[in-house]
């Protein structure tokens, strides 16, 4: 079966940096992939490419069996490629539900007021639905957010770091979310410095540094290795950093 | 010279002449807010316009309404086609913003230019007539004209505030307003936006140029000179505020036609400018009280 | 062998139409005789310009018709000045140093002022025609005006307004303009002595589009009449802007306002608009009714300024009179001598507009006539000697 996503040899470099570097990775549907690694390894430019923010300059990212290289970013949202955050991106100047409102999704009543008040619902954020996100607390943006996510309700869902900043009944209701739609179908990719949330929800993991995949496999795999504690910890395995 | 009847006058007739003021600058607004460009190819659909409405209505005969639609139909055409053909090529090139600038000055001027060499350069107007039925209230002289211009021009913001608002691509459009890139990550397309933008402020000019045409006589280099005051209106209402510049717009006609209560006839002109030095070396982000006024005000 | 015979045969041919044109070019050009004419060809007087510079390139085609001036054809040089005074120094300054023209005729008050200062310096005659600032006498040997000044007409009209019409109370409104600016002084010294009272004297700016306060300056001074004085462009705005406001008194202008236009423009505004004429019209003069005929046959209209078209015409007869003298006298064509031959025949009985006397203090008088407009047509009221 063709993976959601799928990365052949994806270059890019910003002037002389390299920041990915014969990337090649799968995605399937119902699993949860981590993608760790110390800042500045690449990650976010990874979703950025998928996204279609950067356009690689070597390689091809594929939606299932359809090339993404000549589509724009508003072309690639609409075909269901939805993202958050690590700082939290909503209009300032439309309430929550008109935030989850924009976007459309080709199909008849994706955009209907009631679809947006379920899945506000499903987040736990329906008394918020008149607000600004200005006036909500950062843990419950967050939550606006991922319910974006679930408004375009496509095939692959990618997070950046979904749990920073963020604790108690909201990392709960996330990690539930997530757990949902992996369940449904999506295929999910998480990046996340947060070892016992992968360890908890990641099924299998991709290390990067510098640009470059260094290690795939399970979790625990990559917990156990040695060149992943040294490179990302800097130290002897076992010291974790959370 | 200040007693009330003058001053109810003076009032009166720079509101009416106020409303293709505030098209002016409305639409000039809206295509920053939404394209982020100061779109001086703004003044370049005003000639278009003038002069189609013109050679329909007066030129082949047409009646007002088919003529009025022509001309709504050339700038119209000539905003869209700057928007596919210019900004978003230079866009797509990730063109510095200096560059869409220098881009839209040069096309307004090779309008301009364009325009004298069809049309020669003597005063015309939209109307054979310039007098139009007056009424006496209270001392104060109404025209149908000034009527009629002030419910077309409310009637076009309530259209354009009701869309901006209430429907889904007006709204979109808002958000394509506040972040580009965010926006087509939720799906929206952004050069879509971009367009609409575009044809929208073509349609408030073309009814703004409508007016001024029907009221003062104009000559190929005027939209030129008109568009200053839509660009300093739309900086002293705060750039974004659509509302913001409407209001300024109107502030500063009738600043304009009360000027000549204080100051000679011939500087009146000049005070345009003036207006704009004080505008940019003050008021760059808009009007705001200084400091100390807001928080005395917010004190009481 | 048949290609290099046609090229040796069109080279032939090029060469005998060069050495040609060498022999019968200056030999033709030296038959002419040249005068420059700077008037507006672009510009938003065009209209009026391209008119009166029809007129006299009519003129001239019809002299040189008859035979020219003593065998020699008369030549119009003609140069765009839009009316504008840097770009009518720069047409004038070509006339001279180029062209070489020891005669030129101007028009509009601006130019005529700005390119005096050359005419004196080059010593080249400059024949204003049309323009009517009361300081073009004044501006130098050189500078003659064949077009009577502001003073005779508005000095007809502010007497007329005060003693026929019996009006005391007059406002004046004027473009901020040279030509405005003089001749508001002119009524108002004029109507002044005459007794009357100047209740508002408001200046504007032609290229505005609003004038409510200055109309208001003048509706609470409350006048008995009011003189306008600006330009077809802008005087019938400034009339239907008045009536907008309720102004409603009686409305007079110079001879720039005995236009069409003003009526098309102006519509019921301009009912009972007196202007001034200071050419004659077709009862007055036996050519005046064939030569708007001309213009009905060849442009399908008639002129823009009917009357100052007639000056332009009468121009090229002006200067054929000059050159005429020059030939009789066997005098070269510089500008010194035109200016002599000037003042040697003082007086010129021309087609269009009658008998012409250059007085020593560079003016010229000639009778005015009064119209006015009723039922959108402009109508004789009378004519001031």
């Amino acid at each position: 079966m063709t993976a959601a996503i799928r990365l052949v040899s994806v270059q890019k470099h910003f002037g002389g940096i390299s920041v990915a570097e014969d990337i090649s990775l799968e995605i399937h549907a119902g699993e949860i992939l981590g993608l760790i690694g110390p800042n500045g390894a690449g990650k976010t430019t990874l979703f950025n490419l998928i996204s279609g923010i950067h356009a690689p300059d070597g390689g091809e990212i594929y939606l299932g069996d359809q090339p993404l290289s000549r589509l724009p970013i508003y072309k690639r949202a609409r075909l269901g490629i939805a993202r958050t955050w690590q700082h939290v991106r909503l209009f300032p100047t439309l309430s929550v539900l008109d935030n989850l409102l924009m976007g459309p999704r080709d199909y008849p009543g994706a955009g209907t007021d009631e679809r947006a008040a379920a899945i506000l619902a499903r987040v736990g954020m329906s008394e918020a639905r008149d607000k600004m996100p200005g006036e909500l607390p950062f843990g419950q943006q967050k939550l606006v957010a991922l319910a974006r996510t679930l408004m375009n309700d496509g095939k692959v869902l990618l997070l950046d770091e979904p749990m920073a900043g963020v604790e108690g009944q909201v990392y709960e209701t996330i990690k539930q979310v997530v757990r949902d739609e992996a369940k449904a179908g999506r295929a999910v990719c998480v990046v996340e410095h947060n070892v016992s949330f992968i360890r908890d929800l990641c099924t299998r993991a991709v290390f990067m540094f510098n640009g470059r995949i260094e290690q795939q496999g399970t979790v625990e795999e990559l917990l156990a290795s040695e060149k992943l504690a040294e490179l990302y910890f800097g130290g002897k395995k076992g010291e974790t950093r959370s | 010279m200040f007693e009330l009847p003058i001053l109810l006058q003076i009032g009166w007739t720079s509101l009416a002449t106020s409303t293709y003021y505030v098209l002016f600058a409305v639409a000039f607004a809206l295509t920053l807010k939404v394209a982020q460009v100061w779109n001086f190819v703004q003044a370049g659909v005003m000639g278009l316009a003038f002069y189609a409405m013109y050679a329909a209505m007066l030129k082949w005969g047409w009646p007002t309404a088919a003529g009025f639609t022509f001309g709504l139909a050339v700038a119209v055409a000539a905003a869209v086609a700057s928007e596919v053909w210019g900004y978003r090529v230079l866009r797509r090139r990730r063109s510095p913003g200096l560059l869409l600038f220098i881009f839209a000055i040069v096309v307004a001027e090779f309008v301009a230019y364009l325009l004298s060499l069809l049309f020669g350069t003597e005063p015309q107007s939209l109307k054979k007539s310039l007098v139009s039925e007056v009424h006496l209230v209270g001392g104060v002289a109404i025209t149908a004209w000034d009527l009629e211009a002030l419910g077309i021009t409310i009637a076009a913001c309530a259209a354009l505030a009701f869309y901006l608002r209430r429907t889904r691509q007006g709204q979109f459009m808002q958000a394509v307003a506040d972040n580009g890139e965010l926006a087509e990550l939720y799906g929206i397309s952004a050069n879509r936006a971009y367009v609409i933008a575009m044809a929208i402020a073509a349609i408030l000019v073309s009814i703004g140029i409508y007016l001024y045409g029907t009221r003062a006589s104009m000559i190929p280099n005027a939209p030129l000179e008109l568009i200053l005051l839509a660009v300093i209106a739309t900086i002293l209402g705060g750039i974004g505020s659509l509302a913001g510049a409407a209001i300024s717009a109107v502030f500063l006609s009738v600043l304009q036609s009360a000027s000549i209560l204080v100051i000679p006839s011939q500087w009146q002109s000049s005070l345009t400018y003036v207006v704009l030095f004080v505008v940019i070396l003050f008021f760059p982000t808009g009007f705001r009280l200084p400091a100390w006024m807001a928080a005395k005000m917010r004190a009481r | 062998m048949t290609a290099s015979v046609t090229r040796r045969a069109w080279l032939r041919g090029i060469i005998a139409a060069a050495v040609a044109t060498a022999f019968v070019g200056p030999a033709a050009a030296q038959q002419t005789l040249k005068f420059g004419l700077a008037m507006p060809l672009t510009g938003s007087q065009s209209s009026f310009g391209k008119d009166q510079i029809k007129a006299t390139e009519w003129a001239v085609a019809d002299i040189n018709a008859k035979g020219g001036v003593a065998g020699k054809k008369l030549e119009v040089i003609v140069l765009d000045t839009q009316a504008d005074p840097t770009i009518g120094i720069n047409a004038v300054n070509r006339l001279i140093n180029v062209d070489k023209v020891p005669v030129f005729v101007t028009a509009w008050s601006a130019v005529v002022k700005a390119v005096a200062p050359i005419a004196n310096r080059e010593k080249v005659l400059e024949l204003s025609i049309g323009a009517n600032a009361p300081e073009i006498s004044k501006l130098g040997d050189y500078v003659y005006t064949a077009f009577p000044l502001a003073d005779v007409d508005l000095t007809a009209l502010a007497t007329y307004t005060g003693k026929t019409l019996g009006h005391k109370r007059v406002a004046v409104l004027y473009a901020n303009n040279d030509s405005g600016v003089e001749a508001a002084k002119v009524y108002r010294s004029v109507f002044e002595k005459a007794g009357g009272q100047i209740v508002a004297y408001e200046t504007y700016d032609p290229k505005a589009t609003d004038f409510t306060g200055m109309l208001l300056k003048v509706r609470t001074a409350n006048p008995d009449f009011i003189h306008l004085h600006g330009l077809v462009a802008d005087m019938p705005i400034v009339i239907a802007q008045m009536r907008q406001l309720g102004i409603t008194q009686r409305v007079s202008t110079y001879a720039g306002g005995y236009n069409p236009q003003m009526i098309e423009k102006a519509g019921k505004g301009a009912e009972g608009l007196i202007v001034t004429s200071l050419a004659p019209d077709e009862r007055q003069n036996p050519n005046v009714g064939p030569y708007i005929e001309r213009w009905k046959k060849a442009e399908n209209r008639i002129p823009n300024g009917l009357p100052y078209t007639q000056y332009l015409y009468d121009a090229a007869y002006l200067v054929a009179a000059l050159y005429e003298h020059l030939e009789k006298n066997k005098l070269p064509a510089t500008g010194e001598n035109m200016r002599k031959a000037l003042l040697a025949v003082r007086t010129f009985d021309l087609p269009m507009t009658g008998k012409l006397t250059i007085n020593d203090d560079h003016t010229v008088r000639k009778p005015v006539n009064l119209l006015t407009v009723q039922n959108g047509q402009f109508v004789p009221l009378t004519t001031v000697d």
